[in-house]
């Protein structure tokens, strides 16, 4: 996990020196508090739900319908919890690494997250209300098939190197 | 937000009656003591994503997404809409009601349902997040995989969908 914080901490300099140049560089730092501070209450839920998931989920559940060992099973199964996943990135992603430490397989954990970025229900209402049902419906149909795409090529990766 | 949270804490009560259920406080304690022990593998990461987040927000403007629309078309018009939509800060519920204002505008159908698409697969500011609570490998595999997805998805929409502006697109269908 240090050289992801290496390379955010390099990334947030650049950011913070482009913005300072522009005087907005306060202005980030502000956003940034204000988002954390705001989403920190979903953050400790969501991480003492994902602890719980992962001792809750019982082994043999996840070598049968979620495991590397599952196939395509796993992968649509992840898709269709990935879009029952109703809940934005604090609460789902804790709960999405609690599976995959559960055993999940790594193609049931990309469908998982294609699934949720694409298909997520959590958006639907914004996108129905603004953009119309069947533009909305025409989306999810494109969607789909790419969420299970994604998780059959993640899990020959995982198959061929893991 | 308040909603969200009542729902995500109700289902997290629910979740701890039923590890208790079946394993009593030991395994309660177990459950809180894996919560903890994510947290703080989590957690420098945590505060550096949101600082990338906080000054990302302040740098990709409105005016610029929508200068970028009227200049491009066609497969690059598909791709510049796509990482614009990956680059454009918000929520749903900011970014929705933006783009709705481009719903009666001369820009292709297609572009505005790659910026979508952009969206949802790219989203650089979940990215920090994707990273820090789920893990760092599944994250980089997971953007490489769906890299050209809202490229092609761009592109089917093009081809079998519509290739009319959004204010022909939405208004024929009575949106």
């Amino acid at each position: 996990m240090l050289l992801p914080v290496i390379l955010f901490a390099v990334l947030g300099i650049f950011l913070v020196l482009m913005n300072f140049q522009k005087k907005k560089h306060i202005s980030g730092f502000e956003a940034g508090i204000k988002q954390f501070v705001g989403v920190l209450p979903v953050l400790a839920i969501a991480f003492i739900l994902a602890g719980m998931i992962e001792v809750l989920l019982p082994e043999e559940f996840v070598k049968t319908w979620l495991a590397r060992e599952a196939g395509f099973r796993g992968i649509f199964l992840g898709t269709m919890g990935g879009m029952a996943l109703a809940m934005g990135p604090y609460a789902s992603f804790p709960i999405i690494a609690s599976i995959h430490g559960a055993g999940a397989g790594l193609g049931t954990v990309v469908a998982l997250i294609t699934g949720w970025s694409l298909l997520g229900l959590s958006r639907l209402p914004f996108e129905i209300g603004t953009l119309g049902f069947k533009f909305s419906l025409v989306r999810m149909g494109i969607s789909f098939p790419f969420c299970l795409v994604a998780g059959l090529i993640a899990h020959i990766l995982d198959f061929v190197f893991f | 937000m308040k909603g969200s949270f009542l729902g995500l804490f109700s289902a997290t009560f629910l979740v701890i009656l039923a590890v208790f259920s079946r394993g009593g406080w030991l395994l309660v304690g177990q459950g809180f003591s894996a919560a903890l022990s994510t947290l703080l593998q989590a957690l420098p990461l945590l505060v550096v994503a949101f600082i990338v987040t906080g000054q990302m927000q302040v740098l990709i403007s409105l005016e610029w997404i929508d200068r970028l629309w009227y200049r491009l078309t066609g497969v690059k018009g598909i791709l510049i809409s796509s990482i614009a939509g990956g680059l454009f800060p918000g929520p749903p519920y900011v970014y929705y009601p933006f783009i709705s204002t481009f719903k009666n505008r001369q820009i292709p159908s297609y572009m505005f349902f790659s910026f979508v698409a952009g969206k949802q697969v790219y989203d650089l500011l979940r990215l920090p997040m994707e990273i820090s609570l789920i893990n760092p490998l599944i994250a980089l595999l997971r953007n490489l995989i769906t890299l050209p997805v809202p490229l092609l998805m761009g592109l089917i929409f093009k081809r079998f969908i519509s290739q009319k502006t959004t204010a022909r697109f939405f208004g024929e269908r009575g949106i």
